[in-house]
């Protein structure tokens, strides 16, 4: 039902006015034949009785041959006045012989002179348009005794005056006002219909995030050009949705990589190298077997390279995953500042207060945000003072890392940031949200940095 | 008459290590040992050994590039890599670069001595640890290869495809085919950049034909 509403309320719009275009020719053809109608007949009486009224007189023929109308033109005059004064009937008459002479005409009939020489059908009306422009409805009686013809003629305009208007008028005011409807829907179908049908068909084809609709829609109306024009915005920030999207994916297979890069690289140049170089000492010992102090020297440097390897390996696996984060959050946090502050020169004042067993996930996203945060403080900020805070409020756990460095802008929108290639601040802030955290950062150039990390203590629970 | 050297390595144990073994030998003069590659460019370029052993990873110039840059200055100076990595791709940059050998750094003392002089004398020597298919005993000598094996070979080893070769020796590709997989079977190669490293190794092609 909905579906077809554009297409019901067309119809509905198009088929009254498309009715009353036809009723109105109806009614204008109707009127036409019934005035026609009118108009003869009334001709006809006149006609028929002026026709008789003269004949029922005697006209002499006279010796010549000719006929003596004297004695009688009183009569017809008598009846031209008749008709033109006292009885004020709209019409006029002629008498004429069979050759076409004009007997006697009333006054204005010479209107009508120019139809003398057409033929004409007798007895039967005609409707004619005179030469002043006119309609006449004409008929013409013979006198058959007197081989005499009277023809009657009236004005549509004298006759039926203003029902002549009227039935020009009225279907023509219909007319125009169904051809008016019919125009609207015309206009209608080509500027919203059929762009809007288009439009549709378009954003159901379109991919999204990959195209854009056209921008332009010249024969659409001015608001389906805003919804066109709103559609491709749309569109566009899909397309830069998925780019970045796109990028973050990237940007997550690129940091994956190279991590395994630094990994591969870290042992090839430390363990690896102390391995070597014990093998080097080994087979210089078996050389110097014989001599005390080269095979002393000999042994010391290959402990020395095993001890090398071993310190390097530790160090690794500490910084793939420190394996003291099992001890809990408080000595991870406590075992961290600990190395940092010797690592990095710059103190770290520690402040945590009891809390509960942490899940392995939660524990590890705290440690990390501190171990990020912690490192920006010194490496970009330079900061000389990190305070590091730990606290169970009751509702949540509550991390807060604040330093005394020169502190920065903060971004509006992180995505966008770790796609540059800054990863450190979207990294913590993922680590919280997937441990169910939330992480913020205050930060103003010249006042130091306030990282503050909540873990509702629903979800630790 | 002794062998002048250099000697470039980053890392401190293994340099040592590599130092005391060479000290060993009494024909090896170490002119100079470095810890990156910018300053082993400069001592070469200063000290001009007859062999400098280069390691491949270095800060700064690598190894490999640092032998490209004594073949573009048309140095004296055999380049002898010595690495930790036993990639075979790595062996032939290196041969590309203008090395005249690849030895590991867990070498023995003998083999990377009997290195040392080859390379000094103009030859090309290549650790068995790298290419070497089968363990082989004392001084292997592999069957002869046939002179249109050969061919096949060095069309192969400038990265002509089967059908190339085919096309070009006016053979058909399924004879390529055959004649590569005799090669590898005569060489202990597994597959072609071995092939090449063996045949270069037992001199059955120079270096200057293959890098052609």
């Amino acid at each position: 039902m909905r579906r077809n509403l554009l297409l019901q309320l067309t119809v509905a719009v198009f088929l009254p006015s498309l009715g009353a275009f036809l009723l109105a020719w109806i009614g204008f053809c109707q009127f036409e034949n019934t005035m026609e109608g009118v108009a003869g007949s009334y001709v006809q009486n006149l006609a028929r009785g002026a026709a008789a009224r003269l004949e029922s007189s005697q006209w002499d023929l006279r010796t010549d041959g000719t006929w003596q109308p004297n004695q009688y033109r009183s009569r017809i005059l008598g009846l031209g006045e008749m008709m033109s004064d006292e009885m004020a009937v709209p019409g006029m008459f002629a008498v004429f012989d069979s050759d076409g002479n004009l007997i006697y005409g009333t006054s204005d009939v010479t209107i009508l002179s120019i139809i003398w020489d057409k033929p004409l059908t007798i007895m039967s009306p005609e409707k004619i348009r005179g030469p002043d422009g006119r309609f006449y409805t004409i008929a013409v009686y013979p006198m058959l005794q007197r081989n005499l013809f009277v023809l009657a003629a009236v004005s549509w305009d004298k006759l039926l005056g203003p029902m002549v208007s009227l039935t020009t008028f009225w279907p023509f005011i219909m007319g125009i006002l169904g051809l008016i409807g019919i125009f609207s829907v015309y206009i209608m179908w080509q500027k919203v219909i059929m762009p809007l049908k288009d439009l549709e068909e378009e954003v159901s084809m379109l991919s999204w995030g990959e195209e854009v609709p056209l921008k332009n829609a010249p024969e659409a109306v001015t608001e389906l050009q805003k919804l066109r024009e709103a559609l491709v915005v749309l569109a566009n920030s899909a397309i830069d949705k998925v780019q970045l999207s796109r990028r973050y994916v990237n940007d997550l297979v690129k940091v994956q990589e190279e991590e395994r890069a630094r990994i591969s690289r870290e042992i090839h140049d430390g363990p690896l190298q102390d391995l070597t170089a014990l093998i080097q000492r080994l087979r210089l010992l078996s050389i110097d077997m014989d001599s005390p102090v080269e095979r002393e020297k000999q042994l010391k440097e290959a402990e020395s390279a095993a001890m090398a390897g071993v310190k390097e390996m530790r160090e690794l696996c500490n910084n793939l995953t420190p394996p003291w984060l099992d001890l809990g959050i408080a000595q991870a946090l406590t075992e961290l500042s600990e190395r940092q502050s010797a690592q990095l020169d710059i103190k770290i004042h520690l402040d945590i207060q009891d809390i509960p067993d942490l899940p392995d996930d939660a524990t590890l996203a705290f440690f990390r945000v501190a171990q990020e945060a912690v490192n920006n403080s010194a490496k970009h900020s330079e900061a000389e003072n990190v305070s590091i805070s730990l606290k169970n409020t009751g509702k949540m756990i509550l991390l807060q890392i604040e330093d005394d460095g020169k502190g920065f802008e903060v971004p509006d929108n992180f995505t966008e940031l770790r796609v540059q290639g800054h990863r450190g601040l979207s990294n913590m802030r993922e680590r919280m949200s997937i441990v169910g955290g939330h992480f913020s950062i205050f930060s103003t150039p010249g006042k130091g940095t306030v990282i503050r990390c909540e873990l509702p203590l629903v979800t630790v629970q | 008459m002794s062998i002048s050297l250099v000697l470039a390595d980053d890392h401190p144990l293994t340099r040592e290590g590599m130092k005391a073994y060479l000290a060993k030998e009494t024909d090896f003069n170490i002119l100079g040992s470095f810890a990156d590659g910018e300053s082993a460019w400069a001592g070469i370029q200063q000290l001009k050994p007859q062999v400098a052993l280069l390691d491949i990873r270095m800060p700064g110039i690598d190894g490999v590039a640092l032998a490209r840059k004594i073949k573009e200055a048309s140095l004296p100076v055999a380049s002898l890599m010595l690495t930790s990595y036993d990639a075979q791709q790595y062996v032939m940059a290196s041969l590309r670069a203008g090395a005249r050998g690849y030895v590991l750094k867990t070498a023995s003392m003998e083999t990377l001595s009997k290195a040392i002089r080859i390379v000094a004398r103009g030859g090309f020597y290549l650790d068995s640890e790298v290419a070497n298919a089968v363990e082989q005993e004392g001084d292997f000598v592999p069957e002869p290869v046939s002179v249109r094996e050969r061919e096949v070979l060095l069309l192969a080893a400038r990265g002509l495809s089967g059908k190339e070769i085919a096309t070009q020796l006016f053979i058909s590709e399924r004879t390529v085919q055959t004649h590569l997989a005799s090669i590898y079977d005569k060489l202990g190669a597994k597959n072609k950049t071995e092939a090449m490293l063996l045949s270069l190794k037992y001199g059955i092609v120079t270096l200057e034909e293959l890098l052609d």
